[in-house]
């Protein structure tokens, strides 16, 4: 017994290498933040202390808490959508044989595979006013006038969705293929119709893999800058263009810090609603 | 009349005949077991009837009418998979009632039939719990009750006891059976043990290649195989490679690996080639000391192995082959034991070798 009690601590030495790592580039950084946020910023000075003077503007400005909830709502609409357009290549990928599912991997990967800009350069030739979609659907008489396909919200969650699908399908096809085949078969002798099938003994089934995808995408969506600026133009501003604003533009370090704080709790809250749904459904 | 009725029933993947023109008709009530090695095509053949496999051709007739290209939800079969397939997020109950809740029975009737079958396989008082809280034969238990509550017209076992240790398995053979029995519910049982096939079946289909090589009782395949594929699948057996030399009316004479060897038996003509199996159990052997009858061989015992309720020697016959011999251990009978290296009696009656024509 004393033996592997012994291993079991001496185990732990292999975290020290990372934990330098996360000490130096999170850690540190995460309560340099934290004391910068409760900092005061007055005419470019900022002075270290205890003030709530950042939060009390975030708060009370009208604005920055609109923007908060615009990006989270933002968000949710780019997880909802990953979650429905990602579910059914998860379910053909857990179905069609390894040679193809491959092929469907690769193809939902591959934004990740370009650079950021490339990827945003071609959406602007695709989806601006002059772009692709608009030539062709003018040229063909379809409508007159170009259709606004960027720089709204739209452009924004399509082009969000369209990198961070990757991140919700592969946690669901892992729960989905961890899911027996005679599950359903089960079902379906039992008299379960297809839609009857999907409902009772996939979907639930495949929670942990929804719940996976959608807590990864919704914070990665509440993250995302560069895209949401090239997409959305001026028209839709999300929290961490405000952060970016307050850094470059104002130097204001302490409200800067004070916002990305905010992000960082709502992503926490995210993450509690998301295990304990988990937790209910389990019981 | 026939319940269940497989007529030449085919599967092919592409050139491959999976299933290859198999007829077969199971009576009410009637417990039939499909045996063979992996690959032999029993589990496919099962799969047709449950409705998850299409045949390529072929009819299959359960309750009057032809279930090609019915779907699994619209036949009346109930499964118990190898692995129980239980849904591991419901309880026990709510497992067992998945079926009737399907066929949007009213909740009261629901709860009443629920409640009949888990009485029936002694598991109400676990009913609340989740599959993962059960053992192995209790999980098989409620896969049964599950399969069963739904009141299908055939019941379809696909190698149910595959994952239970030995005793557990001996016991829920017995009690499947007696369920069975008490139900009078026809049953396709699959599985690659011969003992699971020899205790359990009301008949045998034994399977190879896709192909049904015999079906018969238990006792049939065991006693008189049709082939030396079967011979060899059941049981343990000695075969060899005979040809008939003489004949007197019904009695034959053969001779096999230096032997030769008098039996009766109708069909036999001058030299036919044939293969005659003895099964180890008919085998006697003796004492060398003790007088020597002049139809007994002579030889030593080369290897042997204790099993508990037998013991197995292998005995090499002079200027014959060696033989594969089941001695009982029991130490009322006229028990004897030999040690390897013993000169020993062989006594072959003509009972004992069954020749495969």
């Amino acid at each position: 017994m004393e033996k592997i009690d012994n291993n079991k601590i001496s185990s732990w030495w292999l975290l020290v290498p990372t934990s330098f790592l996360y000490i130096i580039t999170f850690f540190i950084p995460l309560i340099t933040l934290l004391v910068m946020s409760f900092s005061r910023f007055e005419s470019s000075v900022t002075t270290v202390g205890f003030y709530l003077d950042n939060y009390e503007k975030i708060l009370t400005d009208g604005i920055t808490l609109k923007i908060f909830f615009q990006t989270v709502e933002l968000s949710l609409m780019i997880t909802l959508f990953c979650l429905l357009l990602g579910y059914p290549v998860a379910m053909l990928m857990r179905r069609v044989g390894p040679k193809a599912r491959l092929w469907i991997l690769l193809l939902v990967v591959s934004p990740l595979l370009t650079s950021i800009i490339v990827r945003n350069v071609a959406w602007v030739l695709i989806l601006g006013r002059s772009g692709m979609i608009n030539d062709l659907l003018i040229s063909w008489g379809l409508i007159s006038k170009p259709l606004p396909l960027m720089y709204n919200a739209f452009g924004v969650v399509l082009a969000v969705v369209h990198v961070y699908l990757s991140f919700m399908v592969l946690p669901l096809f892992a729960a989905l293929s961890s899911i027996n085949n005679s599950l359903e078969e089960a079902a379906a002798s039992l008299g379960a119709k297809p839609l009857s099938i999907f409902f009772n003994v996939t979907l639930p089934l495949s929670l942990p893999g929804i719940m996976a995808g959608c807590t990864l995408v919704f914070i990665l969506s509440m993250g995302v800058y560069l895209t949401p600026v090239i997409m959305g133009g001026n028209f839709v501003v999300t929290l961490p263009m405000l952060i970016e604003d307050a850094v470059r533009n104002r130097y204001n370090w302490p409200e800067a810090s004070a916002m990305a704080l905010l992000l960082l709790v709502a992503i926490g809250i995210m993450i509690v609603i998301s295990s304990s749904i988990q937790k209910w459904v389990k019981s | 009349m026939s319940n269940i009725q497989l007529k030449n029933l085919t599967k092919k993947y592409g050139s491959f005949n999976a299933v290859d023109s198999i007829n077969l008709s199971i009576k009410n009530g009637e417990f039939v077991t499909l045996l063979g090695p992996s690959g032999c095509g029993k589990t496919t053949t099962l799969r047709m009837v449950a409705g998850f496999i299409k045949p390529t051709s072929g009819d299959l007739i359960i309750g009057g009418s032809n279930m090609v290209g019915v779907p699994p939800q619209n036949r009346k079969v109930g499964l118990v998979f190898q692995n129980y397939a239980l849904f591991p997020h419901m309880s026990v109950r709510k497992n067992v009632a998945f079926g009737l809740k399907m066929k949007k029975m009213q909740q009261s009737l629901i709860a009443e039939k629920v409640n009949k079958i888990l009485e029936t396989v002694q598991l109400q008082e676990l009913s609340e719990r989740m599959p993962s809280e059960l053992s192995g034969g209790q999980q098989q238990r409620v896969a049964l009750a599950r399969a069963l509550v739904i009141e299908p017209e055939v019941l379809l076992l696909d190698e149910p006891f595959g994952a239970l240790d030995k005793n557990l398995r001996d016991h829920m053979r017995i009690e499947l059976r007696d369920l069975q029995r008490k139900l009078n519910i026809s049953t396709i049982f699959v599985t690659h043990d011969q003992d699971e096939a020899l205790s359990m079946s009301d008949r045998i289909v034994v399977m190879e290649n896709g192909k049904i090589c015999q079906i018969g009782s238990p006792s049939e395949i065991y006693e008189n195989p049709a082939s030396v594929f079967v011979a060899g699948f059941l049981g343990l057996s000695n075969i060899f490679s005979a040809v008939c030399t003489k004949i007197i009316r019904a009695k034959k004479t053969i001779e096999f690996e230096g032997l030769t060897i008098e039996i009766e038996s109708e069909k036999l003509n001058k030299s036919d080639k044939i293969s005659i199996m003895i099964r180890p159990e008919n085998i006697q052997i003796y004492k060398k000391k003790n007088d020597s009858k002049k139809e007994d061989f002579l030889g030593f015992i080369k290897s042997k192995i204790y099993l508990g309720s037998t013991i197995q020697y292998q005995v090499k016959i002079k200027d014959g082959p060696v033989i594969l011999i089941n001695a009982n251990n029991s130490k009322i009978l006229n028990y004897q034991d030999f040690d390897t290296n013993e000169e020993v009696r062989v006594h072959l009656s003509k009972n004992a070798i069954y020749p495969i024509i």
